[in-house]
């Protein structure tokens, strides 16, 4: 499995603010991935700092990715769409610049189209035309000697375009809106924005199963084992997102995500983004879930195969040890208090499993 | 109420920015009232913001007011104005941002960018007049617009402004938007200094935000 983690931007951190001195803070810190903000229209003295940034993560192992305009309406009037798609093409520039892996965008409101096929259909076109955009501006013969300081322009695949979920009624970008036209538009990838299923959901996103059944959702729509996510805390309220907040301030919590990540996420290749308001900092704490999720699963599977191989030198049959085992589980599985939105008892042994130092008496106000 | 909230500002040490402004209106008022910045001895572009304890300067402090033109003063007060946000996080503050535009109209793009940056550990995000029409210009959508655009883009728990002029606050929540007539000939830091005092914490709901805004008994 490849997990990289890292912030949304440069860490709160980082005494400087450029994008190279944000890389090397968050390579410090054990996390090996970025996103790029540029929400607003992207600087053309920000341009060194970009080539810097993509030289540095073509010699290393740093996944550089970026983060589209803050204001989209993909779904509006002839106007307001050409004015988000020449902000569009400003970030796709940049991609090319930083060697972004996937340039994340927002759709917007739905505009006067309402939700279904139509407007799929005009988001096909439109996310059609900016992956070729992107591949155009990617390897360009012509600009192969111009480049030749920047391989990664002609030897790397082109950024991935990610289509990102939303987290209010309102906006397109339902997880199934977000499959159904990335599963159209080769070049895409849907980019799963955990709050925003979360809330768009109503608190969907509880335990570990609610990931995997995401996880096979979104692999048998759209295929493929990489994925692009998105997490942090929100605030919610009738299935709309409402705040970000710290992940521990939040009902989204990321041990279901860790534990479903340690014990089925073998096949995946997944990049997630920290986008809290404590960028790094929730990073780094989702890491170490994911670290104490998987050492407690090495565990218990040590526990277990040391059990078999005394019941085999002790001369049992194994299949008994097996079933005494499975008893043993069971047992902890009835001991254990059951969440009531837990889906499957085979998740509370696991779930179990892991000891996490949570305030949940955090009597959080309205922001 | 028996417990007045406290306030942490940090601003210029002339105290004329937008932030510095409302938190003095706020003192007015009744709030405990802190104010971090340099040192009378140092400028306040290279003042050493390292000597700040944030943690203890904002613990128990209820908001914590930062003006967006602070940024553009300098090196260590941009560093310091995001420390300043960071760690009002973790202590628990809330964050208003006043924003403000700079004298040089050249420097919005740049201010409004770093504001931007940090749109999530906003609570309350405040715009002058100047300031709103400024970045809906440069944003290219209308000033009503801007404020629900952001509000739900940057997902901030309040984005509002008030015209002074006209007398009328507009306000976009996470659960709608108002225009609220004050009927009272104030300043926009009385008015936003007479909100927070106003501001129920618990339940946000539209009835409340307008008699926070209307400025009712005050």
């Amino acid at each position: 499995m490849s997990l990289k983690l890292g912030p949304a931007g440069v860490p709160l951190s980082c005494k400087g603010r450029t994008i190279v001195e944000g890389m090397d803070d968050i390579t410090v810190l054990g996390l090996d991935a970025m996103e790029v903000q540029t929400v607003r229209t992207v600087q053309p003295h920000h341009f060194d700092q970009y080539w810097q940034a993509g030289i540095l993560s073509w010699k290393s192992d740093f996944e550089m990715n970026m983060h589209g305009p803050y204001y989209a309406e993909l779904l509006g009037s002839r106007r307001e769409r050409n004015r988000t798609l020449s902000k569009m093409e400003a970030s796709m520039q940049a991609g090319k610049l930083v060697n972004a892996r996937h340039i994340t965008y927002h759709v917007g409101p739905y505009g006067d189209y309402e939700p279904g096929k139509k407007a799929n259909e005009e988001l096909v076109n439109i996310f059609s035309g900016v992956v070729d955009r992107v591949r155009s501006i990617w390897g360009d013969e012509k600009e192969e000697e111009e480049y030749s300081a920047f391989p990664w322009v002609h030897e790397a695949e082109p950024s991935l375009v990610g289509i990102e979920t939303s987290g209010r009624q309102e906006l397109w970008g339902t997880v199934e809106e977000v499959l159904e036209v990335c599963n159209h538009v080769e070049g895409t990838v849907p980019v799963l924005n955990m709050a925003h299923i979360h809330a768009r959901g109503h608190g969907r996103m509880r335990t570990s199963e609610d990931y995997a059944e995401l996880f096979d959702q979104v692999r048998e729509t759209y295929g493929g084992s990489k994925f692009y996510c998105h997490f942090a805390g929100v605030e919610h309220r009738m299935g709309n997102a409402l705040h970000y907040t710290q992940i521990k301030k939040s009902d989204l919590k990321f041990e279901p995500f860790a534990e479903f990540l340690a014990e089925e996420g073998d096949w995946m290749d997944i990049t997630i983004i920290s986008d809290s308001p404590l960028l790094e900092h929730d990073a780094m704490y989702m890491l170490q879930h994911y670290d104490k999720a998987r050492q407690r699963l090495l565990e218990i599977r040590a526990r277990d195969e040391r059990k078999l191989r005394l019941a085999t030198h002790n001369g049992l049959d194994i299949d008994d040890e097996h079933e005494i085992i499975q008893t043993e589980n069971n047992e902890i599985e009835v001991t254990e208090p059951s969440s009531p939105n837990k889906k499957n008892t085979t998740k509370n042994k696991t779930n179990d499993m892991i000891s996490f130092d949570e305030n949940t008496e955090d009597d959080d106000d309205i922001f | 109420m028996t417990l007045l909230p406290s306030i942490v500002n940090f601003g210029h040490p002339g105290g004329l920015d937008a932030g510095s402004l409302v938190s003095e209106a706020a003192k007015l008022l009744g709030f405990d009232l802190k104010i971090l910045t340099s040192k009378p001895s140092e400028l306040f572009y290279d003042f050493n913001y390292g000597e700040i304890n944030w943690r203890d300067n904002l613990q128990n402090a209820q908001w914590l007011i930062n003006s967006s033109t602070t940024v553009l003063e300098g090196l260590s007060p941009k560093y310091a104005w995001a420390a300043s946000m960071i760690f009002g996080e973790l202590e628990g503050s809330k964050t208003v941002m006043v924003v403000d535009a700079p004298e040089d109209n050249s420097q919005i793009p740049e201010m409004w960018g770093l504001v931007i940056e940090k749109i999530r550990q906003i609570h309350i995000l405040y715009f002058t007049k100047k300031a709103l029409k400024s970045i809906s210009e440069l944003e290219n959508i209308t000033e009503n617009k801007l404020l629900s655009k952001i509000r739900i883009n940057g997902l901030v728990p309040i984005v509002c402004s008030y015209d002074e002029e006209n007398q009328v606050a507009s306000i976009v929540h996470s659960m709608g938007e108002l225009k609220v007539d004050v009927n009272k000939n104030i300043l926009y830091s009385d008015w936003l200094a007479n909100f927070l005092y106003r501001l129920p914490t618990q339940t946000l709901n539209d009835d409340a935000l307008k008699i926070a805004a209307s400025g009712a008994d005050s």
